[in-house]
């Protein structure tokens, strides 16, 4: 059974001007031990379908269709407490900016600690872990040890430091030690490593990739960038628009895409080993999210755009090493 | 003669904000330390390096945003460095600037017509209708429609945004411009569009630029001759295809090592910086990258190289660069 | 996008439409309509026509009528007479003008200094800003109301005095808005621009900072005036307000004191038209406040 299964997911936001379609009919899988990218533009719709699937979607938006199941369990259906019960244990967050998740004031290897004991023995009473009363050794030398696996250096000094004693690599690092801390069995990471050099963020990949592999854990890894997904990912999904463009293994789909948007975006990437390639310009803009066309999304900006393209939304046509929302792969479908 | 030239340009801030640590505490942040560059008349230089190495803070020193805290820019022959407000102020029309936040970088209260409007008659471009003319003249040439100066930043994406902020340094006639890392906010798709946009307008308009990035993708594509800045130094400088071809420094061969591209596989064991940036606080002594260099010898911990012309056994050429592992080529 | 947009970032247009549904917001907005009307009414009426509305519709304010001293609510005199035979509704109309003269003009005193200080604090930093803001923390170190009297003390009784002593008292909170407001402001890329462009230190304080604190100093302003109604009724209830016979809340109060026990209206209605007119503007306050902050307001967020 797949770790993570979502069919048909369509997420909307009613605004003032019109209801927004910011997810439209996602169909994703993730395997126990696979790392899945997730790829888009801004308004892509990506980050809304990783609140979807924790259900953590804020007023306006509501999940308007669709099925996320994990385990086998229907998530949309759970109640609060049942949903607050699987973010904090078996599926765990990584966010673009850890400061946003680590409290200010209070040690980075307490919060570690709080997080693991809360999972290990349920929870805590506020005035026990006010007075420090849950203090467990074993818990601390959990905390330790991950704070070494993720790579910080002097992990038993860098316990009781703040996080803004922490570098901006060294809290991301904290924040991966922190999503693995309780043996997760999905990881859903929203653009972690963004804001980072591409030296740290090298070395956060390699060392990410390493600890999942190692701990079998399914990650649904979001990001707008090609090369991270390269690096990192076993399939990737392309979304555009608020719909799946691409899905199939990153070999597969980042050495010879299908989808013209995808082959649009590799091409927008300047390369420092091609010199002398022009990047590409995709013309116009993404579509108003008000008023999308009723045809293919990418139509409008397709260099092979066919008149069909401009009636209906392309089906995914399964081409057998991946899933291609294009006219274009109608002949190779099987 | 180079158009804009600095000169032992240094920049140190003070850490604390308090009233006792900005008086009287010694403890400083080396964010520019001793930078000299020179950038010729119609050229990109491309300044790159990580989070924290100064490109920022040197870019601004060169828009004298910020008072350096020792040496000198001059522009076109004069140093700026030495002029009042006042006497500043033509200056401020041959230097502009873009950002990298093109949504912060708009005032919101204005409309794209007012913010236009405002530098042009500022520095008596044109005025009145004229200058309204010149707005929506610029507008179209960064790609809009005219007739959006009667709208406001926020009506726009990122992208747009991106072009009014060009327009806007445009609009001033300017022979420099500094664009400070102008696509890293960007999505890849706008990038590509706003990379051609600078490409075209900087043919257009007779343009000398320095390109401020940590994206050597980016550079390889826009830039003429290439400056890679460490901790508040640059610690090579070179002609892109050349540096690109052949790195010397080991921090720069480093810096490439780390680029990922789109391509499937595995991230090669090995590539990379080690460790992390020392602090600008206390920088290392010697050459600052000694501490992660894998070719550090005795000689990096008490000398600091300098950036000069130097001669490397295995290939031929000389290029500038602040490393003990080359000779330096004497005149 | 353009008409969204404008919704989502639009001051006045979300005010506007804050005010348009939600209960409490429009109830607060009818308060302050109502009181200010009252105030432009008196005003209008003392000055322009002696009394002649007022006099036609209910009573003078200030005529006296000893043989009808402390009379109960009737339909002649709905909220009743006080110890001189005056009817205590036109009193409470005429009242309104004193409290919100005295409010407005006190908190307008203190926008114009504090917003100023605020924000060339904000913009200069180091010793300008040291200086500045020591000065407003020893000013903040007295209550308002003991500030607001060691002035009165000084400068002698009156409208102007009454209105600098309390505007004075406010300046240090318009002062620690506005400058906090301004420190991010400044911090914006657009502010670094305007120094690129060589715009003049005056423009860039005025044109391109300014504008973009207003919000915090609009519902700053909002409930300081609520506050600067109770301090002056409280002034006048202690005799250091406007000169008699000029009618006001706090002196109608003072006045009601010795009768609580015998003629209740006396101190009631002046006292309710206190509370209504404060609960107004902290209540126009509260929803503007709402309705400008995103992380509170909930109901539009941009995608």
């Amino acid at each position: 059974m797949s770790v993570l299964q979502i069919d048909d997911l369509h997420t909307y936001f009613d605004t003032e001007s019109g209801t927004v379609r910011a997810v439209e009919g996602i169909d994703l899988t993730i395997e126990a031990g696979e790392i899945v990218g997730l790829v888009g533009e801004s308004g892509s719709g990506k980050s809304v379908t990783a609140s979807s699937i924790m259900d953590l979607v804020q007023h306006p938006g509501r999940i308007a269709d669709g099925t996320v199941r994990y385990d086998g369990q229907d998530v949309l259906s759970l109640s609060e407490d049942e949903l607050a019960e699987l973010r904090g244990g078996e599926i765990s967050m990584i966010f673009q900016d850890p400061m946003d998740a680590f409290n200010p004031t209070q040690t980075v290897g307490r919060q570690l600690h709080d997080v693991l004991r809360s999972h290990r023995e349920g929870s805590v009473h506020p005035l026990v872990r006010a007075l420090g009363l849950d203090h467990d050794a074993d818990c601390k030398a959990a905390v330790v040890e991950m704070l070494d696996a993720v790579g910080i250096p002097n992990p038993e000094a860098r316990y009781s430091d703040y996080p803004h004693e922490f570098s901006g690599g060294m809290i991301q690092r904290a924040m991966v030690g922190m999503a693995l801390l309780c043996d997760p069995k999905l990881v859903l990471a929203d653009e972690p490593t963004t804001g980072l050099d591409v030296s740290i963020e090298r070395q956060i990949l390699g060392l990410f990739k390493d600890l999942v592999e190692e701990l079998d854990t399914a990650v649904l890894w979001i990001t707008h960038d090609l090369s991270v997904v390269a690096k990192l990912c076993d399939r990737v999904v392309v979304m555009y628009a608020g719909k799946v463009m691409e899905v199939g293994s990153t070999e597969a789909v980042l050495s010879d895409p299908a989808s013209p948007y995808t082959q649009a975006l590799l091409d927008s990437i300047p390369r420092y080993d091609r010199p002398d390639e022009e990047m590409y310009v995709m013309e116009g803009d993404v579509p108003d999210p008000l008023n999308r066309p009723d045809g293919c999304r990418f139509a409008d900006r397709c260099p092979e755009v066919h008149d069909r393209c401009h009636d209906h939304h392309p089906p995914r046509f399964d081409t057998g090493d991946r899933e291609v929302a294009c006219y274009l792969a109608e002949g190779d479908a099987e | 003669m180079s158009l804009v030239e600095a000169q032992g340009l240094r920049k140190y801030f003070s850490t604390g904000s308090g009233f006792v640590a900005r008086y009287f505490s010694d403890e400083r942040v080396h964010a520019v330390d001793g930078v000299d560059l020179e950038i010729e008349r119609g050229q990109t230089m491309g300044l790159v390096g990580e989070s924290g190495c100064g490109k920022s803070t040197l870019g601004n020193l060169l828009m004298r945003i910020h008072e350096p805290t020792e040496g000198t820019v001059s522009f076109g022959g004069t140093d700026i460095t030495a002029l009042s407000g006042s006497e500043l102020r033509p200056y401020r029309s041959e230097m502009q600037m873009v950002f990298q936040n093109p949504q912060n970088s708009l005032n919101p209260k204005h409309s794209v017509g007012k913010i236009l409007r405002k530098a042009i008659e500022f520095h008596d471009v044109a005025q009145g209708d004229e200058a309204d003319a010149l707005a929506r003249q610029y507008l179209s040439d960064v790609g809009l429609r005219p007739e959006h100066v009667e709208r406001y930043p926020h009506e726009f994406s990122g992208g747009q945004q991106q072009r009014i902020a060009i327009a806007r340094a445009l609009s001033v006639d300017p022979e420099f411009i500094v664009l400070d890392e102008p696509v890293s906010a960007l999505d890849v798709s706008v990038q590509a569009k706003i990379l051609d946009l600078i490409e075209e307008l900087k043919v257009e308009y007779d343009l000398t630029l320095l390109f401020i990035t940590h994206d050597l993708n980016v550079v390889r594509h826009v830039c003429d001759e290439v400056s890679v800045m460490y901790l508040g130094e640059i610690v090579e400088n070179a002609p892109t295809p050349e540096l690109f071809e052949d790195p010397y420094h080991p921090y720069t061969r480093a810096l490439f090592d780390s680029i990922t591209l789109p391509e499937p596989g595995e991230l090669e064991a090995g590539g990379g910086i080690k460790g992390e940036t020392p602090s600008p606080i206390d920088p290392p002594s010697g050459c600052r990258f000694r501490t992660r260099c894998p070719e550090a010898m005795e000689e990096c911990e008490t000398v600091n190289p300098e950036l000069v012309e130097r001669e490397r056994d295995t290939t031929a050429g000389t290029r500038r660069t602040a490393c003990h592992l080359y000779d330096a080529v004497d005149d | 996008m353009s008409e969204d947009a404008r919704s989502y970032t639009n001051v006045k247009w979300r005010v506007y439409r804050r005010i348009r549904t939600d209960l409490i917001a429009k109830l607060g907005a009818v308060i302050v309509v109502f009181s200010i009307a009252m105030a432009a009414f008196s005003i209008v009426d003392d000055f322009l026509l002696s009394e002649l509305v007022i006099e036609t519709l209910l009573h003078d304010p200030y005529e006296l009528n000893p043989n009808n001293r402390l009379a109960e609510p009737s339909l002649a005199h709905p909220f009743g007479t006080d110890e001189q035979g005056r009817d205590i509704l036109a009193r409470v109309i005429y009242g309104t003008r004193t409290s919100i003269i005295v409010g407005v003009g006190s908190v307008l005193f203190a926008a114009i200094i504090g917003v100023s200080l605020g924000i060339v604090t904000a913009y200069y930093g180091g010793l300008v800003d040291n200086v500045g803001m020591r000065a407003m923390d020893v000013l903040l170190a007295f209550p308002a109301i003991l500030l607001a009297i060691a002035l009165l003390a000084s400068l002698g009784r009156g409208f102007t005095s009454i209105i600098i002593a309390l505007g004075v008292a406010y300046v240090p909170s318009f002062a620690r808005v506005t400058r906090s407001k301004a420190l991010s402001v400044k911090s914006d890329e657009y502010v670094t621009a305007a120094e690129v462009m060589g715009y003049p230190t005056r423009d860039v304080l005025v044109d391109e900072i300014l504008p973009n604190c207003f919000t915090p100093i609009i519902v700053q302003g909002t409930f300081t005036l609520a506050v600067a109604i109770i301090a002056e009724a409280g002034l006048s209830f202690l005799g250091l307000g406007v000169n008699p016979p000029t009618p006001t809340w706090g002196i109608m109060l003072s006045g009601a004191q010795q009768y609580i026990t015998t003629a209740w209206w006396y101190s009631l209605f002046p006292g309710l038209a206190i509370m209504v007119t404060v609960l107004g503007f902290n209540l126009l306050g509260d929803s503007i406040r709402d309705a400008l902050d995103p992380q509170s307001g909930g109901e539009e967020r941009r995608l």
